[in-house]
């Protein structure tokens, strides 16, 4: 394991906050059509619009810990590697335990 | 959507998810079925974290080790729940909320933000240890992770409150992060939001498999509330007396509590 000196920089942090960012902009977009829609009471776009606005929300927490993932196994760091794999296979396992 | 600004904004101002808010108000304000309202609840808790996410700031004091493997806890007592939570009466659900209710407003009132810092003088740190920039003193300081293991049994049971009652878990994660150990709140709300949107996936999809979620219609409506309030919220953050709303939000939660627990 390393010390927290190894931790990711202040550059790759606010990488990842854009990311967010256009993630949470296309949510709104999402969003914004899907309720004029309905609206509109055009209930065959607003409901998957809609429905793919939730599905961005539920991807971005997935997003954040895959990117963990992947910088801890870029700093051979297998403890937090594991730590961040076990999260995403509990995520997995309930996504096709319930959806599948 | 009114129900979601609400618990947007008051996010942004108190570091909430803003869950415990919106469960009655889409339950006993638009007599929603209580498990409809937790449904609706986790996707408006997605929805915060998301907002929170974007910023540089919160990204910064993020100790992501500490919430790997804080994850690891929540996540399983979020799956145990979402698998169990149709075992559970609604009367139980009921009860269960009220008394997190309850416990939140003691601990909004009773909750003395803890500094937790040291001066940072170049000393050897754990792994889950943390450096950080201070902005009282100006200069990076350390702080220390202690009692690892209390804070893996609430993030379990901040799981397995997410499944069953719809609140995102962080307003049982902070406190105990900052009072026993040894996190600076700052560093413990910015961790905490990074898990709550994670610790909400198994039970958004358990309620999404069991249809309450329905068209999306109406969690389509509380995310794009709890968006446009927790923007609101931010701008409002510095100018905002945070000790009146926590008192406020206290008084709402201890009659939150009352009407469920009664």
């Amino acid at each position: 394991m390393t010390t927290p000196e190894a931790l990711p920089d202040a550059t790759a942090r606010d990488a990842n906050a854009r990311l967010a960012r256009i993630l949470v902009a296309v949510v709104l977009a999402l969003l914004v059509a899907g309720l004029a829609g309905s609206a509109a009471g055009a209930a065959g776009f607003a409901t998957p619009t809609l429905g793919a606005a939730c599905g961005v929300l539920l991807l971005m927490p997935i997003l954040n810990v895959a990117a963990e993932f992947v910088d801890e196994v870029r700093r051979r760091d297998w403890a937090f590697a594991l730590a961040a794999a076990a999260v995403l296979l509990l995520i997995g396992y309930t996504a096709i335990d319930r959806l599948g | 959507m009114l129900a979601g600004t609400v618990a947007g904004g008051l996010g942004a101002l108190l570091g909430i998810g803003g869950g415990v808010l919106l469960v009655p108000l889409l339950n006993r304000g638009l007599d929603l079925p209580f498990s409809q309202a937790a449904a609706i609840s986790l996707v408006g808790v997605l929805g915060t974290s998301a907002a929170m996410s974007t910023t540089s700031t919160a990204r910064r004091l993020l100790n992501p080790r500490l919430a790997l493997l804080l994850l690891v806890f929540s996540v399983s007592g979020a799956v145990v729940g979402a698998k169990t939570v149709h075992l559970l009466q609604t009367r139980t659900l009921e009860l269960i909320f009220g008394a997190t209710a309850a416990l939140v407003a003691v601990s909004m009132l009773a909750r003395a933000s803890r500094r937790n810092i040291l001066p940072d003088v170049g000393q050897p740190l754990g792994v889950l240890d943390g450096r950080v920039f201070d902005d009282d003193t100006g200069r990076d300081v350390v702080y220390r992770v202690r009692r690892l293991p209390l804070a893996l049994v609430t993030s379990a049971a901040a799981g397995l409150l997410a499944s069953y009652v719809g609140v995102g878990g962080g307003i049982v994660i902070v406190p105990v992060l900052n009072a026993w150990c040894g996190v600076p709140m700052r560093v413990a709300a910015a961790t905490s939001a990074f898990m709550i949107g994670v610790t909400a996936v198994p039970g958004v999809t358990g309620y999404y498999a069991s249809g309450l979620l329905g068209d999306f219609h109406l969690a389509g409506a509380t995310v794009a509330g709890v968006l446009a309030g927790y923007r609101l919220g931010s701008r409002q953050s510095g100018a905002a007396p945070v000790w009146r709303l926590k008192i406020l939000m206290a008084m709402i939660l201890a009659a939150v509590a009352a009407m469920y627990l009664r």
